[in-house]
């Protein structure tokens, strides 16, 4: 199932995405352990599904973001929710755990949209066509998240 | 876009990426889902305040794991475990590790091979991993390797220590792997030798524990461990959880695992699910079934997933995209139906794309909504089927 051929070419994909689609995924949900989990897991499900997945690249950030929900929805379902930051141990420079932390007042969905688009450098157009959305959908989203996210991170913008 | 905001997220920039590769291939090779945080405890930290040569160190260290990992064109495939998955993992049938021996906050991931997950540490800061058998591999250039007596090996890295050895047990399982992540390099070293020191092995002890049919058994396939090893079936990060569901028939395979069919709330066809684990923490293997009334799982193709899909949920949206077509297929039905009432829509595509239903607000009673989709070719049978359960949520 998984050749030469299948594993250079989910190389390929790793080595150009992999940092920030594991950014993106931290911010997104703001644990290392998460983005750590999700990130492996969606590169090994493209490595044993082989040259069935066509997209690789739409399908290993659709996955991972897949991933990294389920997991912070069962967090939040254990859990009492709230301000959450994990750096798994792998201390974090003090203005991105301020940023992680901020994102945190932002939904799930507001969070991911913003991050696909400034973390994971995706246009809208792009980000259609990897969710498998309309591009008028993604902006209508990224418009909204974006002036909801204007209040919890501006404030550190201009410091 | 947005000036301000998009410059917030400058800073992730300074944020050192972890090389994940390794791991990525070592569980398409096993198989193994070692899982988010083990504990699935959430953690607080306060921000940690370093100076900057000690955020400096720990760049230079990252990096250097990074570099080391990117030699070579291949990296870490070359030397690391065969990509090449076995066609049946190996279960150690043969015997078990003795509970007691593992703490008792353990969570067991996966099963096939068994495998055991841990934190340790003064503050939890590391991540051990038991795992039956040992993977072969040879040891990276990086790694130093110390024998360390008793037929026990002890290879530590610049991010990750392994030690080596053997459990006493017969057949496929006659030698263990302990990985520690996290912490120091003595660390490490100390957590696994004492992780080492406390391993029991019991030849009587089956790894597999299928239980008395009972309602309970569902119940038991909840929770963390149930998300495990639904990637066999679609992509991960989705629970299943037949909460309230009945087992009708239970059978253990000839590998000793255990399938159970179970109904769920909504009355459907029944899911099959093939577990594993024992003492009440049970690990899903593969899970088919919550086919629409006219669909027959006995029907559907048993091997490994045909199609591939991934659902999501926004709000009242439930969306089935992603590679999820199969050869032969010629068409697809999505079903998503709220657990406490027969409420719920249905679309059908013929060919390959999004696929997406819009439900009504959800009840007030509903905590899930089941979702299902089936393949089918030109002659209506089943090709390929799976069932999942969402819990509502209140994000749009």
């Amino acid at each position: 199932m998984t050749d030469d051929g299948v594993v250079e070419r989910v190389r390929a994909v790793y080595d150009a995405t992999h940092a920030r689609l594991w950014r993106s995924v931290l911010a997104y949900g703001g644990s290392a352990d998460v983005a750590d989990d999700a990130v492996a897991e969606a590169f090994a499900q493209a490595l044993r599904r082989g040259d069935a997945v066509v997209d690789l690249e739409a399908w290993v950030w659709r996955s991972a973001f897949a991933i990294a929900r389920g997991e912070l929805q069962r967090r939040r379902r254990d859990h009492d929710g709230g301000e959450v930051v994990d750096d798994a141990g792998r201390p974090l420079p003090e203005p991105a755990f301020d940023l992680l932390r901020d994102l945190q007042a932002l939904s799930p969905a507001d969070r991911e949209v913003l991050v696909l688009c400034h973390v994971g450098g995706w246009t809208p157009t792009e980000l259609a066509a990897v969710l498998g959305v309309p591009a008028s959908t993604v902006r209508v989203r990224l418009h909204r998240a974006t002036r909801r996210a204007r209040r919890v991170l501006s404030k550190e913008a201009s410091a | 876009m947005t000036g301000a905001t998009g410059a917030r997220f400058e800073v992730l920039d300074e944020v050192v990426v972890p090389d994940l590769w390794d791991e990525a291939v070592h569980r398409a090779a096993t198989g193994l889902v070692a899982g988010p945080e083990e504990g699935r405890r959430v953690v607080r930290r306060r921000p940690r305040r370093l100076p900057v040569a000690a955020a400096a160190a720990v760049l230079l260290a990252v990096v250097a794991v990074v570099v080391t990992a990117g030699d070579g064109d291949n990296g870490p495939v070359a030397s690391g475990p065969d990509p090449e998955p076995a066609p049946e993992p190996p279960l150690c049938v043969e015997g078990s590790v003795v509970p007691a021996s593992v703490p008792a906050s353990a969570r067991w991931q996966v099963s096939t091979p068994g495998t055991v997950t841990w934190r340790a540490g003064r503050d939890d800061e590391l991540r051990l991993t038991l795992t039956v058998p040992a993977l072969e591999r040879m040891p990276t250039a990086d790694l130093r390797t110390e024998e360390l007596g008793g037929d026990r090996r002890l290879w530590t890295g610049p991010d990750r220590s392994r030690l080596f050895g053997p459990t006493g047990l017969g057949g496929s399982c006659t030698d263990y792997e302990l990985l520690a992540m996290g912490g120091t390099e003595a660390e490490r070293e100390a957590a696994l030798l004492d992780a080492a020191d406390r391993l029991r092995f019991d030849p009587g002890l089956g790894l597999v524990d299928c239980g008395e049919p009972s309602d309970h058994v569902v119940r038991a396939v909840e929770g963390d461990n149930a998300a495990a090893t639904l990637g066999s079936v679609s992509p991960l990060g989705l629970s299943l959880a037949p909460a309230g569901g009945a087992v009708t028939t239970w059978s253990r395979l000839d590998d000793g695992r255990c399938r159970l069919r179970v109904t769920v709330g909504t009355g459907e066809v029944p899911v099959e699910v093939v577990v594993s684990g024992r003492d009440g923490r049970y690990a899903v293997d593969s899970a088919i079934g919550v086919a629409p009334s006219d669909a027959d799982p006995a029907g559907a193709d048993r091997g490994r997933p045909l199609a591939s899909a991934s659902v999501e949920q926004d709000g009242t949206e439930v969306g089935l995209t992603g590679t999820f077509w199969c050869d032969g297929c010629v068409e697809v039905e999505l079903h998503a139906t709220y657990d406490t009432e027969r409420r719920g829509d249905s679309a059908r595509a013929s060919a390959p794309g999004p696929l997406a239903v819009e439900l009504a607000p959800p009840p007030a009673t509903a905590a899930s909504v089941v979702v299902s989709a089936v393949w089918r070719d030109a002659d209506g049978r089943v090709r390929d089927l799976f069932a999942i359960v969402l819990p509502v949520t209140a994000d749009g």
